[in-house]
């Protein structure tokens, strides 16, 4: 199938960090089934820092491949750091997705943010809240018509 | 339309109106391979005094199909569905049928549609068609076993469900909906171990929506999202019948392990719906 990239191909086979977090300390869940795709994020933060991820994914390959993506490129880093991570930035590090699954990678960003907001939550620190969409997936599916 | 995705003579009836001037029913449906009660639903049609069509591209070669018998005023036929040529096909009209032209020009096919006949691919479709028929029977005898085999194996995947109805079914065509899993995914897996699926899914046609066929049979959108169709015919072996009955539990199990739609279902946060 040449629908996807080599890379995308390869994390959707081999997805890493893929699994549960039980003592996680921030989880995002974000999409809707009925859509199909769900994505759910699993943080561990020591001292600002996200030292392990972990993430479980309903969806197509590319919902797959964008959320492993995602987890290996906030794994070590700052808190703040992962919350600038964009859904352009996981669709370059796969070289690509086509023009209609561009909406899995915005849910990836997503995943990655709703996490980030429930540690806060969690811990009482304070944010903006206008930083954080809703986990709506109709929200994120709007994007399809941006096509990057 | 009954869970089965089939569509009575008496449905048609009762949806036949003074201004209806086509009733047209697939013979067979594409994705969930139901035959439908076609000599009935054209014995309802005649009476009332309306023209009847059917798209038959999934039966004709597979199934006995009698224009007369079956009361059938039209019938389109495409030569691919039985190993014929790609891009022809037929369209029959009972003698008598008002056609308006499809394309105006040269005398072509009756002045209907206009432009040189691709006579190669008229005459491999001819050719195709006819070993199709005069093999049907033998052809039958191998599927029909393969795709009850099939069919049992998968059931017994937990929270899985065959679409379409279970007896008339056309031989070749096997559809499941295995719930907490999208079926995108499971084609891409099962394309890694050698099995060319297909599901009628919202990743494969690049509509976000899940198949409007599995939707119609009042399957909730998040369990028709998990869908494959297998389609099999004479050249299919038993053992390939064996690594798909191998190969489909693995990977709906594993595809089940990573999806938080699983998870939730299992958990007994939410109802298992198959």
């Amino acid at each position: 199938m040449a629908l996807y990239s080599e890379k995308v191909m390869d994390h959707f086979k081999n997805p890493r960090n893929v699994g549960k977090m039980e003592d996680a300390d921030g989880i995002g869940e974000v999409g809707n089934a009925k859509c199909g795709d769900i994505m759910k994020m699993y943080l561990k933060i020591e001292d600002g820092i996200i030292v392990d991820v972990k993430f479980n994914t309903f969806g197509c390959g590319s919902a797959i491949a964008t959320s492993s993506m995602a987890t290996e490129m906030i794994k070590g880093k700052s808190v703040d750091e992962a919350l600038t991570l964009s859904n352009k930035a996981v669709v370059e590090a796969l070289d690509g997705l086509p023009a209609h699954k561009i909406h899995c990678s915005v849910l990836a960003e997503e995943a990655v943010k709703a996490a980030i907001k429930d540690y806060y939550d969690k811990n009482g620190i304070e944010y903006d809240h206008e930083m954080f969409c809703e986990g709506d997936c109709a929200h994120c599916h709007e994007h399809d018509a941006d096509g990057l | 339309m009954h869970e089965n995705g089939i569509v009575t003579a008496e449905q048609v009836r009762g949806a036949i109106r003074p201004d209806t001037a086509l009733v047209t029913v697939m013979y067979a449906n594409n994705e969930i391979g139901t035959i439908q009660p076609i000599r009935e639903i054209g014995a309802v049609c005649r009476e009332m005094g309306v023209p009847f069509h059917t798209d038959a591209v999934q039966a004709v070669g597979h199934i006995p199909v009698n224009v007369k018998e079956d009361n059938i005023d039209m019938l389109s036929v495409s030569a691919h569905k039985f190993h014929g040529p790609k891009g022809i096909g037929v369209l029959y009209a009972k003698r008598g049928t008002i056609l308006s032209n499809v394309i105006e020009g040269g005398a072509q096919e009756r002045g209907k549609r206009a432009g040189t006949e691709n006579m190669p691919a008229i005459v491999a479709m001819a050719a195709a068609m006819k070993e199709a028929v005069e093999t049907m029977d033998a052809v039958n005898a191998k599927i029909i076993p393969m795709r009850e085999k099939l069919i049992e194996g998968l059931e017994k995947i937990p929270h899985s469900k065959l679409n379409g109805d279970r007896n008339s079914r056309v031989p070749g065509t096997v559809n499941f909906c295995f719930e907490g899993i999208e079926g995108e995914s499971l084609l891409l897996m099962l394309d890694e171990e050698g099995i060319e699926a297909s599901s009628g899914s919202a990743c494969t046609s690049g509509s976000l929506d899940p198949s409007h066929v599995l939707l119609a049979l009042g399957m909730p959108h998040e369990v028709a999202h998990g869908s494959l169709r297998l389609s099999i015919c004479e050249n299919n072996t038993d053992e390939e019948i064996d690594h798909i009955l191998r190969v489909v539990p693995e990977v709906v199990s594993y595809l089940r392990n990573m999806s938080p739609v699983w998870e939730a279902l299992e958990s007994g946060e939410k109802p298992h719906l198959i």
